[in-house]
């Protein structure tokens, strides 16, 4: 009981302690650089974080980016549940589909960005991109984890007769979850990088990746550290709303 | 039930080769049988799990396929869904109807198979024994035609064997029940007749009619004695092969 109490604390000062030894790390050597500009202080950083929230125009691009970084994540997840769906009721339709899975899977990410630029608008491009990218890691993991569902159990359901729905809902989706939630975990931040590398190269209006190619243009190193910290804070708010839906969803494990 | 002509491989191994059978509606059929003598492939092709050549036919005149029949079946492993409680596991096999009524079933089957007390525990929070239970309980829940028991009360204690074979006995009179098992006193206490599968080929090498008896009525020793006959006969035939 005692040693739980004691890794209970240590998981939330541990992380606690890492950060703060970055940023003193950081500090350190900003300091010893002793050039605002390439290395701004931690001071300087924090206030431009703050004032970020002051402008109207940091809302605007945030939303901007969030609405294209949830078009593309929601189609491609869509795309991918119905397609291992598909895929796993008629199974030579797996095997059609994988050298496209694996063309866009092993495609460098700069060629996609730079094809979709060409052919797209730069809303449409960084939604394509972030879409092309997820869509195979979920379809994958979707994919594999239909194959993992218990044989034996789908025999006893069909054996028993139980309804098609029946068998989504209680065998199926439950047993899917685990790894659904896993692929949903690695791929909810990556998806927002991938929007926001988009939107720098795409160079879209409204968006944190023109903010940061913007502060990159004047030199203003803290405000771009600043917008990364916002995008990192995006992320990891993701990251932690899909654990806490996790949580409440497989309660049975 | 009608079994004609059953004939089944696995890979270029073959476990039945123009196997026929014939059981009569509502009884105990017990299948014994060496291990790998095809014990549970025959309950897999009549649940309908592997495909066969031949004809499985059901029904007063055997004019039924027995694919258009209710089956149950407990199966080796309680095959419980590891999401659903165990009071979910039971309810999964039942066609969503009235909710009190679904309970009331739930309940009931609960109470015989004495797991009312893990009715809300998930089946990684309960032992072995109350899992093979649940599995049974999920079996008998629903009305079915035809029950297929595969080894039911492997794990179970001598004393919790005897309490579930009781209360088994009561639940499945109106039922056609094929029954594999190893012990022969399960069979004693079950079965109204015995088949004896030669392993390898799986052909009947042995049939014991009228073999079910009442240790309380008939008294400790007679059981004894029609038990060490009956299982004189079912060992004989097994070393046979």
């Amino acid at each position: 009981m005692r040693k739980e109490r004691v890794y209970k604390a240590l998981n939330i000062a541990l992380p606690i302690a890492t950060l703060l030894l970055i940023i003193v790390v950081y500090a350190i050597v900003s300091k010893a650089v002793g050039i605002d500009m390439l290395v701004p202080s931690v001071s300087s950083i924090v206030k431009e974080f703050f004032a970020l929230f002051a402008k109207a125009s940091f809302y605007e691009s945030v939303g901007w980016t969030l609405l294209r970084a949830f078009i593309a994540y929601v189609s491609a997840f869509l795309l991918a549940a119905l397609l291992s769906g598909v895929t796993y009721s008629f199974k030579p339709l797996r095997s059609a589909l994988a050298p496209i899975v694996l063309i866009v899977r092993i495609m460098p990410t700069m060629s996609l960005i730079l094809l979709a630029l060409i052919w797209f608008d730069s809303f449409e491009a960084t939604v394509l991109v972030a879409f092309s990218v997820i869509f195979p890691m979920l379809y994958t993991s979707f994919a594999d984890a239909l194959e993992g569902v218990d044989k034996d159990l789908i025999e006893m359901a069909r054996v028993y007769g139980v309804s098609k729905r029946k068998q989504i809902f209680s065998l199926y989706l439950p047993q899917i979850a685990p790894n659904v939630f896993t692929a949903i975990k690695s791929s909810v931040g990556l998806n927002l990088k991938l929007v926001i590398a988009a939107e720098v190269l795409a160079q879209t209006a409204k968006s944190i990746g023109i903010e940061m190619q913007f502060a990159k243009l004047y030199v203003d190193t803290a405000q771009l550290l600043a917008w990364t910290a916002v995008a990192i804070l995006l992320g990891t708010v993701f990251e932690k709303v899909v654990v806490l839906i996790e949580k409440k969803a497989v309660k049975w494990k | 039930m009608k079994i004609c002509d059953l004939t089944f491989s696995y890979s270029d191994k073959p476990v039945y080769s123009n196997f026929s059978l014939e059981l009569d509606e509502k009884k105990v059929c017990c299948v014994m049988g060496n291990s790998g003598g095809g014990k549970t492939t025959l309950l897999n092709c009549i649940s309908g799990q592997l495909a066969y050549n031949g004809d499985i036919f059901y029904g007063q005149y055997a004019d039924k396929s027995i694919d258009e029949t209710v089956i149950s079946y407990v199966f080796q492993q309680p095959r419980l869904i590891p999401s659903l409680t165990v009071e979910n596991n039971i309810k999964f096999v039942l066609e969503d109807t009235d909710k009190q009524i679904l309970n009331n079933k739930v309940e009931d089957i609960a109470n015989r198979m004495e797991i009312s007390d893990c009715l809300k525990s998930y089946p990684w929070q309960i032992s072995g024994g109350q899992a093979s239970r649940v599995a049974i309980a999920r079996a008998l829940v629903r009305e079915c035609d035809v029950l297929l028991m595969d080894e039911p009360f492997k794990g179970l204690d001598i004393k919790l064997k005897r309490q579930i074979l009781d209360t088994l006995t009561h639940l499945i009179k109106d039922k056609t029940v094929i029954f594999v098992t190893h012990d022969v006193e399960e069979a004693l206490v079950i079965a109204d007749r015995i088949i004896v599968l030669s392993g390898g080929n799986g052909q009947t090498v042995k049939i014991c009619e009228d073999v079910k008896i009442n240790e309380k009525r008939v008294g400790r020793d007679l059981y004894c004695a029609r038990l060490n006959e009956v299982r004189s006969v079912v060992t004989s035939s097994l070393l046979k092969n």
